[in-house]
């Protein structure tokens, strides 16, 4: 059985919230949901409304981007990466697939609480910003790759 | 209604007033003889007056009197006693007279009651019977909570007043017009004296007390818009919050009862002064009998008997004279009090009574067509709603009204189903005008729904079927008992002039529903347009949340145990097992809390069940024997401290801790003071509050919902363990109160899906409760039965005041529902579905018309549609705008035209 405090250090492994005090993440973590996705299951859907993310404790999970010529892989994540993330903090609907490749159990962060968290640390502004960029530029880059 | 209070009396009770009167008279016979035979007995046997010889006798039971002009007048010779049989006989006699006088006064009081009771039951069912006829614009300047009033309250002292109406005066006029004639035989003049005196009080006294009166309509008045206000209070209470208004409410309340107040005061006041006058004036009397009788009597005009039968015979006058006065007073009160009354219930126009009757066989479908003549409506202003318009509507159209609000369309079909009436024109089913036919015609060939709809609190079921309840079909048999008191109420009801239409009956032509929906069954026909306008989900839903009755419903709780069975199977074969974490004898469920898996079970009743519990003796002992409330206190600790360190830096009403329910958010700083008090290894030395407190935190403390790992393995196993010893050793007293977790067993104390379920949702599987969802309905629809059951659990549903525990989604879908549940010839449905999505609206508008069309001869269906997105599913559109139609077209036509702007 995990605890609060494995989550905690979960959320600060991500780069987003790395700098942010424990205190605050344990509270994030409180805030939260544990879920876990058997092998294969859908964990965000390309498109939907990004109302919440998720934080990876265990697992493997595959991100894949729908492109004209069908579904696009761009790798997989694991322990400590946000899923979701760029969707949350841009206000879009998400902008790629994730699903659990084996088991995956996540910490499930709903949006307005992540927002709630970044909005009383001056730092994580600038932190969350240039991750948001770097993230999109990203997608871009993939995208452009899949279709060209 | 009469005018008159009194005449309204006379009209209905006549018979019995006379009859009341004849037995109070002759009540006064053995009332006398009871004042005589005291005097009898002291004078005869006791002081032994006529037995001054041994052996005398003296009649008893010989009635002579000295009758003026006639002599002596023997009624009866009498029985000769002797003195110690005369005392039996005598004392016997007066025993029988306190007897019969006793017999007599019950008769009396009974049969007057009965006598007020029954035409205070004739009020209140006329009152009702003409709010029943009411023209619909009546309502809008009616208050409920103010009519209300006046039918339970206001009515009430006339059926009290009913019963003195004509035995009072009769009878008190007799004693006073006695004491007064009496006084004249002894003297002209202090008679003349005496008459004068009574004469001033009942002339003055009345005239004060027209005051009275007008305070009394005033007190009427204000309490009657107390009441009005009171009952607008309850529901406008959602506008008075969200608006901070409730203190100009108290304001205005307080105002209205100071008004009362300063009405009520100056009643006293006024009252009492007028019962001084009133004494004064029967106290001068005698003061003026010994000022002009003592003269009289010194200077040798009357002599000193004579003055003293006088004064003694006044002793009499004042008392009756009194109370007539008072009945007087009671009598222009109650007066005033039913013109109040009645005023409000007389309407210029009302719904003629006959239009109302009761009628089984209205006739239905005969190809009537709906025609609007010349139409004209328009609002209490004057200002028009409708111009002038003519329509004509076959039988079997489709028609769809487009149009925005207050473009008329709505307007139009209120009119239809007889919600407004005409300014000018007429609305007629084929030559007929609809405010002339009768209700049992227009109100069963139109089927009317609009966006509000009228729900009283009772079953869903029960508000489902009232619009089909038009007459009695088939009488309910009463026996034994039953019919002998049914056969008391209908003789009872005739007397008050209620009719005896029986709510028992069965009121619903079965045989037109099930030809009208093609179901084979009440319950089928209901389902059955459940599912059209898409409530059925919501009703299992209803189902689900409801507690079974032990008495009722053991054999479907029996099924539902299997049911449980196959659900669990259900979800191991789709391997899906771990959504729900189930309850196993011998486990501790990580899902539930401690205090939970502890008690293993569910309380019956609230709150202060669970209290009982856990304050017991027997729990209390148990838990520090075993050593686990010592654990609980440790983890408690534990528990406390996590909470604290994780809200110290946050305010406690952040939104991360809306999931903390360990305590309420205000209580963060006891807790703390709570944790510095009582330390993690004091639990034999902290007090008995501490103690219990820290060991409620890990009694709600839920390891899978707060993760502060403060579960050791160590206390699951013992909460186990003590779980067990409980469930064997525990005292009647208490296990009675709970209702335990046995795989083989329903849950009474649990919900229809909890049972189902036999565990607790785990939250933290990807999709659970959807899982659920899904399996749950695979099981279910696998069992007609159990289905049916469902549905009928979720048809017992309490909606509540107003249909206040409904959706507002729901209660129009109900409505609607309603609507198409009667076999009509015309179907009008106005915006039903406001509120509802677009392609909800088309899905259940689509599923409707098809139902309707089914008929064999299909009826004629108005749909008043907000814009004209779903027009295109009718055979012929009107557009409505600014109060006039501009567009009238077969739906091919409309269809072109509109694609063509």
């Amino acid at each position: 059985m995990m605890c609060i405090r494995d989550e905690t250090k979960a959320l600060s492994m991500t780069p987003l919230l790395k700098g942010i005090e424990p205190s605050k993440l344990r509270c994030l973590a409180f805030a939260s949901d544990r879920i876990i996705f058997e092998d294969g299951e859908s964990i965000i859907e390309q498109g939907e409304d990004a109302d919440v993310g998720f934080v990876v404790m265990n697992g493997e999970a595959e991100m894949t981007v729908d492109t004209p010529k069908g579904g696009e892989s761009l790798g997989t994540v694991g322990l400590g990466h946000l899923i979701g993330e760029a969707a949350m903090l841009a206000g879009t609907p998400y902008f790629i697939s994730v699903s659990a490749k084996g088991p995956v159990e996540a910490l499930c962060i709903r949006k307005e609480h992540l927002l709630k968290l970044l909005e009383g640390c001056a730092d994580s502004t600038s932190i969350a910003l240039q991750s948001l960029s770097k993230r999109i530029a990203d997608v871009e880059a993939r995208q452009n790759e899949a279709v060209g | 209604m009469e005018q008159s209070l009194f005449r309204y009396i006379w009209t209905y009770t006549r018979r019995d007033q006379m009859w009341i009167v004849f037995i109070v008279a002759l009540s006064m016979i053995p009332y006398y003889m009871s004042f005589d035979l005291p005097k009898q007995i002291v004078n005869g046997p006791i002081s032994g007056i006529g037995f001054e010889q041994a052996g005398a006798t003296v009649p008893f039971m010989r009635f002579e009197y000295d009758l003026p002009f006639v002599g002596n007048v023997v009624l009866s010779p009498g029985l000769e006693l002797e003195r110690l049989p005369l005392l039996v006989a005598l004392s016997l006699a007066f025993l029988a007279l306190v007897v019969v006088n006793g017999l007599f006064k019950v008769y009396i009081n009974t049969y007057k009651g009965r006598l007020g009771e029954r035409l205070l039951r004739r009020i209140r069912f006329d009152l009702v019977d003409r709010i029943l006829r009411f023209p619909p614009n009546r309502f809008k300047s009616v208050k409920a909570g103010e009519i209300s009033t006046m039918v339970k309250d206001e009515v009430e002292p006339m059926g009290g007043f009913t019963s003195d109406a004509f035995v009072q005066p009769a009878f008190l006029g007799g004693q006073a017009l006695t004491a007064l004639i009496f006084i004249f035989v002894q003297h002209v003049w202090l008679g003349l004296l005496a008459l004068i005196m009574a004469l001033i009080q009942v002339l003055v006294i009345p005239r004060l007390r027209q005051r009275l009166i007008v305070l009394g309509r005033e007190r009427q008045l204000t309490a009657r818009q107390l009441a009005g206000r009171v009952a607008e209070i309850v529901d406008g209470i959602e506008m008075i919050h969200a608006t901070d208004t409730t203190n100009l409410v108290r304001a205005d309340i307080a105002t209205r009862l100071g008004r009362i107040f300063k009405i009520r005061y100056d009643i006293y006041q006024w009252k009492f002064f007028v019962k001084f006058l009133n004494n004064f004036i029967a106290q001068v009397t005698p003061f003026l009998f010994y000022l002009i009788g003592g003269y009289f009597t010194i200077t040798g005009r009357l002599d000193v008997g004579q003055l003293v039968a006088v004064i003694n015979a006044y002793k009499e006058l004042p008392g009756p004279m009194k109370e007539l006065i008072d009945w007087d007073l009671a009598r222009q009160d109650t007066q005033v009090k039913y013109e109040q009354v009645i005023e409000q219930f007389d309407a210029d126009v009302m719904i003629d009574a006959s239009l109302q009757e009761v009628d089984k066989d209205a006739e239905l479908g005969d190809d009537k067509p709906l025609e609007i003549r010349a139409l004209t409506l328009a609002d209490d202003t004057g200002t028009p709603l409708l111009n002038s318009t003519t329509l004509h509507f076959d039988m079997s159209e489709t028609v769809a009204f487009v149009g925005s609000a207050g473009s008329g369309s709505d307007v139009l079909a209120d009119a239809i189903g007889r919600v407004i009436w005409p300014s000018s024109g007429q609305i007629q089913l084929g030559e007929q005008d609809i405010l002339r036919l009768p209700e049992a015609v227009t109100g069963r060939r139109i089927s009317y729904s609009s966006s509000e709809g009228y729900y009283f609190s009772g079953t869903l079921e029960e508000n489902l079927l009232f619009p089909l309840k038009n007459a009695p079909r088939v009488a309910k048999i009463y026996e034994g008992d039953d019919a002998s008191f049914r056969n008391w109420y209908i003789d009872e009801a005739e007397r008050s002039g209620n009719p005896l239409l029986d709510p028992e009956d069965e009121w619903i032509d079965v045989e037109t529903l099930l030809q009208h929906t093609g179901a084979e069954t009440l319950r089928q026909a209901v389902f059955r347009v459940l599912d059209i306008v898409e409530l059925t989900d919501d009703i299992v839903e209803f189902a689900l949340r409801t507690r079974l009755d032990p008495d009722k419903d053991s054999e479907l709780a029996k099924r539902l145990v299997d049911v449980r069975v196959e659900f669990r199977d259900e979800l191991d074969a789709r391997n899906r097992g771990r959504v729900v974490s189930p309850f196993q004898p011998g486990a501790y469920n990580i899902e539930a809390s401690v205090g939970e898996n502890l008690l293993f079970g569910q309380v019956k009743g609230g709150p202060e069940t669970l209290r009982q519990i856990v304050i017991s003796d027997y729990f209390r002992n148990t838990l520090r024997d075993s050593g686990l409330g010592e654990m609980m206190y440790r983890a408690g600790h534990e528990i406390g401290e996590m909470a604290v360190s994780l809200m110290q830096d946050l305010p406690p009403d952040h939104v991360f801790f809306e999931r903390m329910k360990l305590f309420p958010m205000d209580e963060l700083s006891n807790v703390q003071r709570l944790l510095q008090r009582a330390g993690p290894n004091d639990f034999e030395m902290a007090t008995r509050d501490d103690r219990s407190e820290l060991m409620r935190l890990t009694a709600v403390y839920n390891e899978s919902w707060y993760r502060f790992g403060a579960l050791r393995e160590v206390m699951a196993k013992k909460v186990v363990e003590v779980r067990e010893q409980m469930q064997r050793e525990m005292p009647d007293d208490i296990r009675e109160l709970i209702d335990f977790y046995e795989p083989d067993q329903y849950v009474y104390a649990a919900d229809v899906r909890e049972n189902i379920l036999f565990g607790k949702v785990n939250s933290r599987q990807s999709n659970a409760e959807a899982i659920i969802q899904e399996v749950g309905e695979t099981v279910v629809t696998r069992h007609d039965d159990i289905a049916e059951a469902f549905l009928g659990l979720g048809l017992s549903y309490d909606v509540g005041s107003g249909g206040r525990r409904l959706t507002a989604v729901q209660r129009r879908k109900l409505n609607m529902a309603r609507a198409l549940l009667r076999r009509s010839d015309y179907y009008v449905f106005n915006r039903t579905l406001l509120g509802l999505d677009n392609d909800a609206i088309s899905r259940i508008m689509r599923g409707a018309l098809e139902f309707l069309r089914e008929r064999e001869k299909p009826p004629l269906v108005i749909w008043v549609l907000s814009n004209n997105v779903h027009a295109s599913d009718f055979d012929r559109v009107i557009c409505f705008d600014a109060g006039s139609v501009v567009e009238d077209s077969p739906r091919d036509e409309y269809l072109l035209r509109a694609e063509a702007s």
